[in-house]
C-alpha cells in the first residue's frame, strides 16, 4: 500500500498525465503485455501493447523503463513501416525523401524521453549510504517531473496516436502506465 | 484507379503528415501534378483506342452485315436464358425476341430450339445435337464482337452459355439414368430357383399342348386366343436350355415385358388361365344352351376360382381338368362335369385361396421366389396340411414381408447403380459444361440414391431381423436368422459399410447371398416344395 506523501505525489502525476482514472491505483495496474516482448518485438511492424510493470520496486524501474522505451520504438518504427509502404511505388524520389525526413521526426519523443531517468535510479539503487541514495533519488525524481512535463505538453504523442492508418502506437498509455510505475519506485 | 475510400485515407494520411512536417505540402503537390499527368495520359490512350475501335466496329458492321445491336440482342438474350428461372423450369421458356439481323436470329432461333426440344425427355439427344451444332457459332460470334467493342455482355454471355450446357447435362443424366435402370434386368433373390419352377411348369405346359391342339366340336373357342398360349409353349420348348428360354422369349417380342426367368413363369401362367376361362366360359354357353343349369352354377364358381390359380402343379391340375371338362362336353356327361369342376376346388387350390396364400396375380408371382415355393407347398399339403402349418405360415409371412421389402430396396438400388454407372463414364475433369453437368448430376443421384439404399438396409435389418420374440417378423425365428449368417447380418447392421454407391451395392448383395441361404435353410427346415 501507498503512504500518503507517495498517494499525493501519485494524484499530482497522474492530473499531470492526464488521466485521472489511475488515481490512487495500486502498482500493479497497467495495459496488458509482459515487458520481455518488448526487446524481443523490436524490428517488428507489429505495434505492441504497453507492458506489465509488476510491483514498483526501485531495482527492477530501470529495466521497466528500458522496457517501455523498447514498446514505444517498435509501435513508432511500425507506424514509419506503414507510411513509407503508403507512398511505395507511387511518389517521386523528392517525395518519398520528404516523407523520410517526416517520420524521422517520430523520433523525437524518444529522444526526448531518454536513458537519464533509468541511469539515475540505477545509480540511486547502488547508492552504499542513504543521504547518496536520496540525493540521487531525488534527480531522478525531476527528472521524471520533466519527462512527465513533456508527456503531457507534447501534442507530437496524441497526433502519433491519432494517425489515419490504425497502427495502434499507444504512446499515452503506455507513458502514463510506465511514469505512474518510476514514481511508485522513487517513492 | 484508386477507389473513393483510398483517396479519402490518402488524403487523410497527407494532412497528418503535414501537421508533422508542413514542408511536406510541396512535394506532395508535385507528386500529385505527376500523378494527374499519367491520368491524363492514360485518358488519352484510351480515347484513341475506343476511336479506333468505333471504325473498326464500322467497317465490321458494314463488311459482315451484322451490327452491334444485334450482337447486343443476342447476349441479352443468352443471359436471359441462362438464369435460373429459364434453365430450372421448362414452362417459364419464352422466345427470344428478334435482332433484326438474320445471321443473329437464327442463332436465336436455334437457342430457342434447344430449350424447346429440353422440355420432352425423349428430345433431349436431339436437344444437344443442336446445342454442340450451336455453341461454335456463338463463340465466334461473340469473339468477333469482342474485336470490335468492349462490354461486360461477353464474359456475362460466356457464363451463361456455360450454364445452359451445364443444364442440358443435368437433363441428360436423368434421362440416361432412367433409361439405364429400365433396360436393366430386375436382380432375382434367387434365379436358380426360378428356373427350377419354370421347370416345374413343363408338365402344365405340355398337358396344355395336348388340349390346345385337340378339336373340340361343340365348344366355341376363340383360335387367336388360345393360339396365344400355344405360342408361348413353342416359344418355351423351341431351346432345350433353360438359361437360353429368357432370350428366347425376349427375342419372340412379345407384347408382355420379359425381363426375368420369374416373368416367363408369370407370363405362362397369365395365359393359361385366360385359356382355362375360355374353355370354361364356353361349357357355361353351351351349359345353358342344353338347359343344364346346375352346371352353369358348378362352372361359375369354378371360373371364378380359375382366375387365382398358381403354381406348378395348380396349373397342372388346372390343365387336367379342363381336359376332363372337354372329355365330358364331348361326351354330354354333365354330370362328370360337375365332378371335374369339383376336382379342381378338392385339390387345394379354392381352400388355399381362401386361407391367402396363392398368390393372385402374375406381378405377385414375380414377386420373388419365395412366395411362390411356399404357395406350391400350401398347394400340394391341401387345406389340412396347411392348418397344421399354421405356425409355419407366420413364418412364410414374415419372410415374404422381408422379400416384398428387399424387392423395394432393388428398384432404389437400380436407380443407384445407373447413376454410378454412368457417372463412371464421364469425364469428371471435362471442361465441357454438358458433360460437367452430367457429371455432376449423376454424382448427386448416385450419392443421394446410396444414402437411401443404406438407410433402407438398415430398416431391412430395424424391421425383420433385429425384432427377437416378434414371429411376424424373420427376426423372430433364431433359425432364419442364423441361416442369414454373420457377413449378411453385419451388412444388414452396416457394420464396416460406407454409405458410398459402391459399398452400399456390396452390402446390398451380402444380403441377397444371406437371404438365398435363409430360404434354402428355410426349405430344409420345414420341407421342401419339391
Amino acid at each position: 500500500m501507498l503512504n500518503s506523501s507517495q498517494r499525493t505525489w501519485l494524484v499530482a502525476l497522474t492530473k499531470i498525465v492526464g488521466n485521472s482514472e489511475s488515481a490512487g491505483a495500486e502498482s500493479d495496474q497497467a495495459a496488458s503485455g509482459p515487458a520481455s516482448n518488448a526487446a524481443t518485438a523490436l524490428g517488428s511492424a507489429q505495434a505492441e501493447t504497453a507492458p506489465k510493470m509488476g510491483r514498483a520496486r526501485l531495482e527492477k524501474a530501470p529495466e521497466a523503463w528500458h522496457g517501455t522505451r523498447a514498446v514505444l520504438d517498435t509501435n513508432i518504427n511500425a507506424l514509419k513501416q506503414a507510411i513509407k509502404a503508403e507512398f511505395a511505388g507511387q511518389g517521386s524520389s523528392a517525395l518519398l525523401a520528404e516523407i523520410d525526413k517526416t517520420v524521422a521526426k517520430l523520433d523525437v519523443v524518444l529522444d526526448r524521453l531518454d536513458h537519464k531517468l533509468a541511469d539515475s535510479m540505477a545509480k540511486a539503487h547502488a547508492a552504499q549510504d542513504a543521504a547518496a541514495r536520496q540525493s540521487e533519488l531525488a534527480n531522478s525524481k525531476a527528472i521524471l517531473a520533466d519527462y512527465i512535463r513533456y508527456v503531457s505538453s507534447e501534442p507530437l504523442i496524441a497526433h502519433i496516436d491519432a494517425n489515419p492508418l490504425g497502427i495502434e502506437t499507444n504512446l499515452r498509455l503506455t507513458l502514463k502506465a510506465s511514469l505512474v510505475h518510476m514514481a511508485q519506485a522513487i517513492g | 484507379m484508386p477507389t473513393g475510400a483510398e483517396t479519402n485515407k490518402k488524403g487523410e494520411l497527407e494532412k497528418w503528415l503535414f501537421k508533422i512536417n508542413p514542408d511536406i505540402a510541396k512535394a506532395l503537390r508535385a507528386s500529385e501534378a505527376r500523378v494527374e499527368g499519367f491520368v491524363k495520359d492514360i485518358a488519352a490512350k484510351q480515347k484513341q483506342q475506343e476511336a479506333k475501335a468505333a471504325k473498326e466496329l464500322l467497317v465490321w458492321t458494314k463488311k459482315s452485315g451484322s451490327s452491334k445491336k444485334a450482337l447486343e440482342v443476342l447476349m441479352v438474350g443468352l443471359q436471359q436464358l441462362g438464369m435460373d428461372a429459364y434453365l430450372k423450369y421448362p414452362n417459364a421458356f419464352q422466345k427470344l425476341e428478334p435482332s433484326g439481323e438474320p445471321f443473329v436470329d437464327k442463332l436465336l432461333q436455334q437457342v430457342d430450339e434447344v430449350f424447346n426440344l429440353w422440355k420432352n425427355p425423349d428430345k433431349l439427344p436431339e436437344a444437344l445435337a443442336l446445342w454442340r451444332k450451336t455453341v461454335p457459332l456463338l463463340e465466334a460470334v461473340l469473339k468477333e464482337g469482342e474485336k470490335h467493342f468492349d462490354s461486360p455482355g461477353f464474359d456475362l454471355s460466356r457464363a451463361a452459355m456455360s450454364r445452359i450446357g451445364k443444364q442440358l447435362g443435368i437433363r441428360l443424366a436423368s434421362k440416361e439414368e432412367k433409361d439405364l435402370a429400365q433396360d436393366s434386368k430386375t436382380p432375382d433373390i434367387s434365379e436358380a430357383l426360378d428356373l427350377a419352377q419354370l421347370k416345374k411348369m413343363e408338365p402344365a405346359m405340355l398337358e396344355w399342348q395336348k388340349l390346345i391342339n385337340k378339336q373340340v366340336g361343340r365348344l366355341s373357342i376363340d383360335g387367336a386366343k388360345i393360339g396365344k398360349l400355344s405360342k408361348v409353349i413353342d416359344i418355351y420348348f423351341s431351346v432345350h436350355d433353360l438359361s437360353e428360354k429368357l432370350e428366347a422369349f425376349q427375342n419372340a417380342r412379345l407384347q408382355a415385358k420379359i425381363q426375368t426367368v420369374a416373368d416367363i413363369a408369370s407370363y405362362v401362367t397369365e395365359q393359361t388361365r385366360e385359356v382355362a376361362a375360355i374353355y370354361t366360359e364356353a361349357a357355361i354357353t353351351l351349359a345353358k344352351d342344353s338347359g343344364e343349369m346346375a352346371a352353369v352354377e358348378v362352372l361359375g364358381k369354378r371360373l371364378s376360382i380359375l382366375k387365382k390359380v398358381a403354381g406348378p402343379l395348380a396349373l397342372y391340375e388346372m390343365a387336367k381338368s379342363i381336359g376332363e371338362l372337354v372329355n365330358a362336353i364331348e361326351k354330354g356327361d354333365w354330370h362328370t362335369i360337375a365332378s371335374a369342376s369339383f376336382g379342381v376346388g378338392s385339390s387345394g387350390v379354392a381352400a388355399a385361396e381362401a386361407f391367402g396364400t396363392i398368390t393372385a396375380s402374375g406381378a405377385a408371382l414375380a414377386e420373388g421366389v419365395i412366395l411362390v415355393v411356399w404357395a406350391e407347398a400350401e398347394t400340394i399339403m391341401g387345406v389340412a396340411e396347411l392348418v397344421h402349418w399354421a405356425k409355419l405360415n407366420r413364418a412364410v409371412q414374415a419372410v415374404k414381408r422381408m422379400a416384398a421389402d428387399t424387392k423395394q430396396i432393388i428398384a432404389m438400388g437400380k436407380e443407384m447403380a445407373a447413376a454410378t454407372e454412368l457417372m463412371l463414364q464421364t469425364d469428371s475433369a471435362s471442361l465441357d459444361p454438358v458433360e460437367g453437368g452430367k457429371y455432376v448430376a449423376h454424382e448427386d443421384h448416385a450419392t443421394k440414391m446410396a444414402g437411401r439404399v443404406s438407410k433402407a438396409i438398415t430398416a431391412l435389418d430395424v424391421n425383420h431381423v433385429s425384432r427377437k420374440n416378434d414371429l411376424d417378423c424373420v427376426g423372430g425365428y433364431p433359425e432364419l436368422v442364423a441361416a442369414l449368417g454373420n457377413p449378411a447380418r453385419d451388412a444388414l447392421k452396416g457394420i464396416a459399410h460406407p454409405d458410398d454407391p459402391g459399398s452400399v451395392s456390396m452390402r446390398f448383395h451380402t444380403i441377397l447371398l444371406g437371404i438365398k441361404a435363409m430360404v434354402n435353410e428355410g426349405n430344409k427346415l420345414y420341407g421342401s416344395a419339391d
